[in-house]
This record gives C-alpha cells, structure tokens and sequence, in this order.
C-alpha cells in the first residue's frame, strides 16, 4: 500500500477584510509585547 | 444604512466555477495559466473534477454564499517536491455546459512534502465563498 499524502487546501472567502476593530485590537497587544520586552530587556540589564 | 445582494448575484460566480472547472492540480509554485497548472513534469498531482465535485450553499459563518469542493483521492504523484498550492482550471472544452477554458482559481494549502512517486495524494475538501454585501 503507497502512503497517502494529505493536501489541506485552505478555505476562501472573497472579498473578506479584517474588521478595523479586530486590527486595533492586534495593535494594542502588539504594543504590549514590545512594553513587556521592553521591561524584560531592562529587568535583564538591571539583574 | 442596509445592503443587500440576492444570491443569484454571488451564485453566478460559483457556478461559472461548478460548471467550467475540469481539473485540480497540486503545485509547488503558483500557475501563471492553466498550461502551467496541467504541466505534469512540475504538478505534484493532477485530478479530474465535474459538476458533481461542486456544492453550492448558504455560508452563515461568513453570511454569503459558498462552494464546497469535494475532496480528491487516490491521485497519482506526478513529481516530489514541496505542495503548496492547489489550482482549479481546464485546458479544454468537454461538455456543453462549459463556457470557458483558463485558469480559475488557486488557492494556498498547508505546506506538505510529497517525497516519492510512490505516494497517493488526498486533496481534502474546501470552501470558496463570496460574501454578502457589508
């Protein structure tokens, strides 16, 4: 029996955009990583 | 303010899709027209598809409409590399329902190595869906 190889083909939605909300809302956790890296990285220089 | 499309609007475009599309391929890069698509000496995997293959309904996740193709089995490896992309198209005319040849769609697919010729390729089932007016 040849193995069978499994293609995932993704699903489509045309003419589909992100939700400003939902792009503000990925900004603000953006915003928070770089705050926390940014006090881990000083955390770091401190310690 | 309101907006609305009947369904036969949005049902146009995926029956051109239902009733022109003959093949499927599985690729590695992505086709600059159906020659390219059907070209077994890059195609990972060409299959056969008809009317039967495409399913027209409601979409209420993304409030539209949608078409489902059914998925492949069985299809022979044409050559090893890197599946990436899937291409719907025909590169002929073969019933009276058709209306064009060309490239009509592709689509990406989570990257899968097809290592031998050996294998069997399965494309799972997938939806096309164009929504309602927003």
């Amino acid at each position: 029996m040849p193995d069978v190889v499994k293609i995932l083909p993704a699903n489509n939605v045309m003419g589909h955009k992100p939700e400003t909300k939902d792009i503000n809302k990925l900004l603000d956790k953006l915003e928070q990583l770089l705050i926390d890296m940014e006090k881990g990285g000083n955390n770091g220089e401190m310690g | 303010m309101a907006k609305w499309a009947n369904d036969t609007v949005m049902d146009i475009s995926l029956n051109f899709l239902k009733n022109n599309t003959l093949k499927i391929s599985v690729l590695t890069n992505t086709p600059a027209n159906a020659a390219q698509a059907a070209d077994t000496s890059t195609a990972i995997s060409v299959g056969s598809l008809s009317t039967a293959s495409f399913t027209l309904s409601d979409d209420s996740t993304y409030s539209g409409r949608k078409v489902t193709i059914s998925s492949s089995t069985g299809l022979t490896v044409e050559t090893t590399g890197k599946a990436a992309y899937i291409a719907l198209f025909s590169t002929a005319t073969a019933n009276s329902t058709m209306t064009s040849t060309g490239l009509f769609y592709y689509t990406s697919c989570a990257t899968q190595t097809v290592g031998s010729t050996a294998n069997k390729i399965t494309i799972d089932a997938f939806t096309i869906t164009i929504q309602d007016p927003t």
